[in-house]
């Protein structure tokens, strides 16, 4: 089973990847110095970025997802479950009503 | 990754030095300079000698990495289940599937439903994209793409066109004609052009723009008439598999998720990562915003899925049981955000309670692996496509 799933990812990801690999290392050989600085330069701004945004509580955030989901709960077919009528897919048959 | 399209080379007199040699064009504070190679390296040097080495640069990356996520688990006061706790508990979940799509040869790889919640098109490893009409299980048209593993299909909010693009590196826009007879294939638009390839596509709010991710590690938005690219979203450093847009109150806004197990939030007007998070242990196969925006729920191979908060910025929910150890490879919320549904690589889908974080139902049918679910635009039904070469619709 888990040989399965390995084999499942290498045909997405690692060959794919692989491909690429090859190309990369041939473009990458002039610069190596000053393109990993420049990288990591990248990389201290992005993490600088990320660091200035405001957040709020788990706690707020959490009630907020709640009230979302408990006010529009009424609007959801999939989680009450509407009559046979309603519901479109549910009579075996779509009859001339459509 | 991003660094893989090609660099031209040009031959002539050098910016610094004044010697005719091959040339790199670079960019220098939005500048562009013409330097030769020796030049590069001098340049680069400099900047090294002035304090910046690659040692201060890794140790102020990580103090700012540590910072971060002192500062997230500072707000970490509560976890979502148990703010969740006074809440009903859901009741049984009786659903069943009421039509079953057959009609591809091969794997189903990605569908996508129209605005009109009544026709889907589904893309599959063969290389054919099918418009169906779920309610009658019709095949409305069928188009036959040059390549195989369509990975990615999705449908124009006008329900006019639809665009599909996979192992091709390309993403391309048929127009559906109302006449059944007439070759699709002929009017066929190349959109989006990647380095490889091409993983999830989504129109925006019209169907002027597409938004397309890819194997070579970026996102795009592309001009649907011109064919001319937008906007391109760099920070991924492996592949991306799946991208999803906010919903339309919310802004221009988009969650891409890739092999690097990052999902990475995104500004489309000035192509900014705003957002990151890497917490998960393996490729994030599937990426879906929470109805509301503010938070997105992520389906990956370490056999869980995640909700992350945009506002908390950090993840508030995981959802894993022991029992459960292959990848999910698609997610999809249900109308109000209560429901999860998960389709993994054991051919099951598991619908999961999004709030309390239990599974609430798990439903069998498929007799492969799930390899997308979406829930209907009206909320009625969700469909799922999987690798037994069927769909299913259930309500």
């Amino acid at each position: 089973m888990l040989r399965f799933r390995c084999a499942s990812r290498a045909t997405r990801s690692s060959n794919f990847r692989k491909l690429s690999g090859v190309t990369r290392s041939v473009m990458s050989n002039n610069n190596a110095s000053s393109s990993s600085v420049a990288v990591a330069q990248k990389a201290v701004k992005q993490l600088r970025l990320e660091a200035k945004i405001r957040r709020i509580n788990v706690s707020q955030a959490a009630t907020d997802l709640k009230n979302f989901c408990l006010q529009n709960a009424h609007k959801d077919p999939l989680l009450l479950g509407v009559p046979s009528s309603d519901n479109p897919f549910r009579p075996p048959k779509s009859c001339g009503l459509l | 990754m991003c660094d893989q399209t090609f660099l031209a080379i040009t031959f002539g007199p050098c910016d610094n030095c004044s010697q005719n040699k091959p040339l790199m064009n670079i960019y220098l504070k939005n500048e562009p300079i013409n330097y030769c190679s020796l030049c590069v390296e001098l340049m680069a040097c400099q900047g090294l000698a002035k304090g910046e080495t690659i040692h201060t640069l890794k140790t102020e990356s990580e103090t700012l990495k540590a910072k971060l996520e002192e500062e997230r688990a500072k707000l970490h006061d509560v976890e979502l289940h148990q703010v969740a706790e006074k809440i009903e508990a859901l009741g049984q979940f009786v659903m069943k599937t009421r039509r079953t799509l057959k009609g591809h040869g091969n794997k189903v790889l990605c569908m996508d439903w129209c605005r009109d919640k009544r026709r889907i098109v589904s893309s599959s490893q063969d290389g054919k994209v099918i418009v169906w009409d779920a309610y009658t299980t019709n095949k409305e048209h069928a188009v036959t793409m040059p390549c195989t593993w369509v990975m990615a299909c999705a449908y124009a909010p006008s329900g006019c066109a639809v665009a599909c693009g996979g192992l091709d590196n390309k993403c391309s826009v048929y127009p559906l004609s109302l006449d059944k007879n007439e070759n699709l294939a002929a009017k066929k638009k190349s959109v989006a052009m990647h380095t490889n390839y091409l993983s999830s596509c989504s129109f925006t709010n019209s169907d002027m723009q597409i938004l397309t991710s890819s194997g070579d590690g970026t996102c795009a938005l592309w001009d649907v008439e011109s064919g001319q690219l937008l906007q391109s979203f760099h920070g991924h450093s492996a592949d991306v598999l799946s991208l999803n847009l906010a919903p339309s109150e919310t802004g221009n806004t988009f969650v891409s998720g890739g092999c690097d197990k990052k999902a990475n939030v995104w500004d489309m007007r000035s192509g900014q990562n705003v957002q990151s998070f890497e917490t998960h242990e393996s490729d994030i196969n599937c990426v879906k915003y929470y109805p509301s925006g503010d938070a997105f729920a992520t389906g990956s191979d370490d056999a869980t899925c995640r909700l992350y908060d945009l506002r908390a910025d950090r993840e508030v929910a995981i959802y894993s049981k022991e029992s459960i150890i292959f990848g999910a490879s698609s997610v999809d919320f249900s109308l109000s955000g209560r429901l999860l549904f998960a389709g993994y690589n054991d051919y099951t889908i598991n619908v999961w309670d999004v709030l309390k974080g239990t599974r609430v139902a798990i439903l069998f049918g498929h007799e492969n692996r799930v390899s997308t679910v979406r829930v209907s635009p009206d909320g009625t039904a969700f469909c799922s496509g999987s690798w037994d070469s069927t769909l299913r619709i259930w309500a």
